[in-house]
């Protein structure tokens, strides 16, 4: 027999975890096809976002998001690109960097050095939010090349394989 | 200790418009063996998981790593690695699209490859959720797992 719970807060008997949350009360998914060329080493709108209103300002906010891309190296060289979050205006999840940025994804190549090709999807780590509001917030990805070195089209194909996603999901706190 | 037992997890007002609920049931899985080849023709990589619904409204979000994939030998058009995230025999997506892709026949590293991606099976039958992949050329050799490192799959039913 099916039943159905409708609640707007789950927490453990024994109260939430540290620095965790408790259950998952809703969740919000976005996408986009809409292709974007980013060349830059300033980070700039990948395209994805999505927006949600939390139930309580005690709640926490897990961005997953999926990106489709196709990168290429303009040179010669290894190439690298990272992806941050932003939640409004502010950053919250920037990608390890040196002195020239981040190097998340792209490719080191052993060999001799021609154009190389990173095309796939990428899933940069799952961030958990504390917005602390109950209005609105919109949460959005942007990108920035390690070097000159690349173009990084974000939702390259066309259709769903050229289709990237953004999940948010209500967490109790 | 207090224990809930329900299929589905609503806020107490009801989903906002293109919205699911709570989630209901986490599985997942580790894949760590080491594989490697030419693999012209699309094939299981041995990375799979099962989940039974509880409700055939209900969805399954499956978030899946890829560790250390790499392309050796082989170089041009059709050489790289690619996969797919399938329900049973149905393709949901298409991800690591070219890993590997060089004009030579050097190594080329790609490191980890993620999706994640949100399903309607419409079922409260058992599926099952794998990888496949495939270097199209059949040039060169691909690789994951390639140095005794450990791939994952985690799937949770989320209420819809």
């Amino acid at each position: 027999m099916a039943s159905e719970l409708r609640v707007d807060r789950i927490i453990p008997v024994n109260g939430v975890p540290t620095g965790g949350g408790g259950g998952i009360v809703q969740v919000v998914q976005a996408s986009t096809n809409t292709q974007v060329n980013i060349n830059t080493q300033t980070y700039t709108d990948t395209g994805l976002s999505a927006t949600i209103t939390p139930r309580f300002a005690s709640s926490k906010i897990l961005v997953i998001t999926n990106h489709q891309i196709y990168a290429a190296s303009t040179g010669d060289n290894d190439f690298y690109f990272g992806i941050r979050y932003l939640r409004d205006s502010t950053t919250i999840f920037t990608p390890t960097a040196d002195s020239n940025g981040p190097f998340d994804y792209g490719m080191q190549a052993y060999g001799v050095s021609t154009t190389r090709v990173w095309y796939s999807r990428c899933s940069p780590p799952e961030f958990l939010d504390s917005p602390n509001t109950t209005s609105a917030v919109t949460y959005k990805t942007q990108a920035r090349t390690y070097l000159n070195n690349a173009n990084v089209y974000f939702q390259y194909d066309t259709g769903t394989d050229g289709t990237s996603y953004i999940t948010l999901m209500e967490v109790s706190g | 200790m207090s224990e809930l037992r329900t299929n589905k997890i609503y806020p107490r007002d009801g989903l906002p418009a293109g919205a699911s609920g709570g989630i209901i049931q986490i599985v997942n899985t580790t894949f760590g063996t080491s594989i490697s080849g030419t693999v012209a023709s699309r094939a299981d990589t041995g990375l799979s998981l099962s989940i039974t619904p509880t409700s055939s409204s209900n969805k399954i979000l499956a978030l899946v790593d890829l560790s250390d994939v790499a392309k050796y030998g082989g170089s041009g058009t059709g050489s790289y690695a690619r996969f797919w995230l399938m329900r049973d025999s149905t393709d949901l997506i298409r991800f690591g699209g070219q890993i590997g892709y060089s004009g030579d026949t050097s190594t080329n590293s790609g490191s980890t490859v993620s999706t994640n991606y949100l399903d309607s099976p419409a079922t409260t039958s058992a599926v099952t959720y794998k990888v496949q992949w495939q270097n199209p050329a059949g040039a060169g050799t691909i690789e994951m797992n390639a140095s005794g490192t450990v791939s994952t799959m985690t799937l949770m039913e989320v209420s819809g």
